[in-house]
């Protein structure tokens, strides 16, 4: 088998291949994959690490001399994420602090709650997601990568870029600004329960964050096969 | 910041014109993952905008064939050109097509994702989208509140008559436990009669649908928050 690389494709660095047992998947970039056979302008080849390692799937070639799949990637080690909740303050890879928060706040009588204190793995993205707005287009072509936290494919608490937080760990887009007139695409902040979108504000300032330079601190690092660092939250 | 602007997506939204009525809570989902506008995608997105255009003034359940059959008709989408586009306009016709009839109000899902196949233990969804359940749509936040009618022992499932899919299974569980992990229970049902014994005893429960469609999309998760 070749060891390849997903390139990236898309302009959120996602690429869709098809399964060999039918159907389509999202594989992040710089995935690890292993291409076993190359024929009708298609490489097959078997995936080798995140939530989708040892099935089959193939692409098609990007042109017939450039393919999605590419060599000359060194994958680094596992990344090192830090954040503090009360100072809604994040650090990666000696870089920081950043504005980041963990939302609680009660919607329908539900409560969502703080990421607890404690240290987890950030998983290697399995899909992207697809219902961020499209308005974080604006501040990171990266918005659909969510890392997710801990190594269970079916918790819900995420690293991610956004304005509200449902209890993840949210890095800031901007931040909201009650007394200046709404931002595009953001209309509905002030609506919002203050909690969910970290609110009060501590009293110290911290800096924006650029979510494209965190993706790209973290897509490339592997602690292993299916995680690319960790994140103590305090 | 301010790097690019969203506006070709806000535009591809009005043009969607899909019109969402009901006031429970409804907001399109549509969403664009922005394929790069390489010549690769400028022939598959003229001719999705084109289709968008023309059926306007269909049903929604012709909508949805017309996409359905548009997206079997490009099956390879690498930079996700289309395929993202036209889930998300499927997901938000199907949440007409398919609702909860509840002491005498209809309650839309608040969301729909679509998945290649169903993991038999945990209930998620595998596949091109990020299986989300537990968490709302940011944008749901400001949305009225669906609330289930106190009392009520059971639900119907109201599927449009020519929404082609089958109940694979219903599931429910606490959103808070369903977000750190824990897996959903099933719910009783006869056919689309669903029993909500399980779900009254829940501190903000979300129901979950599990149905399967005879086209290339395969399994639907439908979800509602309460």
């Amino acid at each position: 088998m070749d060891t390849r690389y997903v390139s990236k494709a898309g302009r959120d660095g996602w690429l869709t291949v098809r399964l060999e047992s039918g159907g389509e998947i999202s594989l992040p970039q710089f995935l690890k994959v292993g291409v076993y056979d190359e024929k009708g302008g298609r490489e097959y080849f078997e995936i080798l690490e995140g939530a989708y390692k040892g099935r089959k799937a193939s692409v098609k070639r990007k042109t017939a001399s450039e393919s999605y799949l590419i060599t000359g990637i060194t994958q680094l080690p596992g990344g090192s994420v830090r954040f503090d909740r009360a100072k809604q303050a994040l650090w990666y890879g000696g870089k920081g602090p950043y504005s980041a928060f963990s939302g609680a706040f009660t919607y329908q009588g539900a409560s969502f709650t703080q990421v607890p204190p404690g240290s987890y793995p950030l998983q290697v993205p399995d899909a992207p997601h697809s219902a961020t707005r499209p308005a974080y287009y604006s501040y990171a072509d990266y918005h659909k990568t969510w890392f997710r936290l801990g190594l269970s494919l079916t918790g819900s608490r995420f690293l991610h870029v956004g304005e509200i937080s449902e209890g993840c760990v949210t890095v800031r887009a901007f931040v909201f600004d009650p007394a200046k007139p709404a931002v595009p695409g953001f209309e509905d902040l002030p609506k919002l329960p203050a909690g969910a979108i970290g609110r009060p504000y501590p009293a110290a300032t911290i800096p924006l964050g650029d979510w494209d330079d965190l993706y790209s601190y973290l897509i490339i690092r592997r602690a292993n096969d299916q995680s690319v660092g960790t994140l103590v939250v305090q | 910041m301010g790097k690019h602007s969203g506006t070709m997506t806000w535009l591809a939204l009005a043009l969607a014109g899909v019109v969402l009525s009901g006031g429970e809570g409804l907001e399109t989902r549509v969403n664009q993952r922005q394929g790069t506008d390489s010549s690769g995608c400028a022939a598959p997105k003229a001719r999705l905008a084109t289709l968008v255009d023309a059926d306007q003034r269909k049903s929604s359940t012709l909508q949805l064939k017309d996409l359905l059959r548009f997206l079997d008709s490009v099956p390879d989408d690498p930079e996700d050109c289309v395929h993202s586009e036209v889930r998300g306009r499927v997901g938000v016709l199907e949440r007409t097509l398919v609702t909860l009839r509840v002491a005498g109000k209809s309650l839309h899902p608040q969301k729909v994702l679509h998945c290649d196949a169903i993991n038999p233990d945990t209930e998620r969804c595998e596949g091109p989208e990020l299986d989300d359940t537990p968490l709302v749509d940011e944008r749901s936040l400001t949305s009225p509140p669906q609330m289930l009618p106190r009392n009520a022992t059971t639900a119907k499932l109201e599927i449009a008559p020519m929404y082609r899919a089958e109940i694979v299974g219903v599931y429910a569980g606490e959103r808070g436990s369903l977000q750190d992990g824990r897996p959903p229970v099933r719910i009783p049902h006869q056919e689309n009669i669903l029993q909500l014994s399980k779900v009254n005893s829940m501190t903000g429960p979300m129901l979950i649908v599990i149905m399967h469609g005879d086209d290339s999309l395969k399994f639907r998760k439908f979800v509602w928050a309460f």
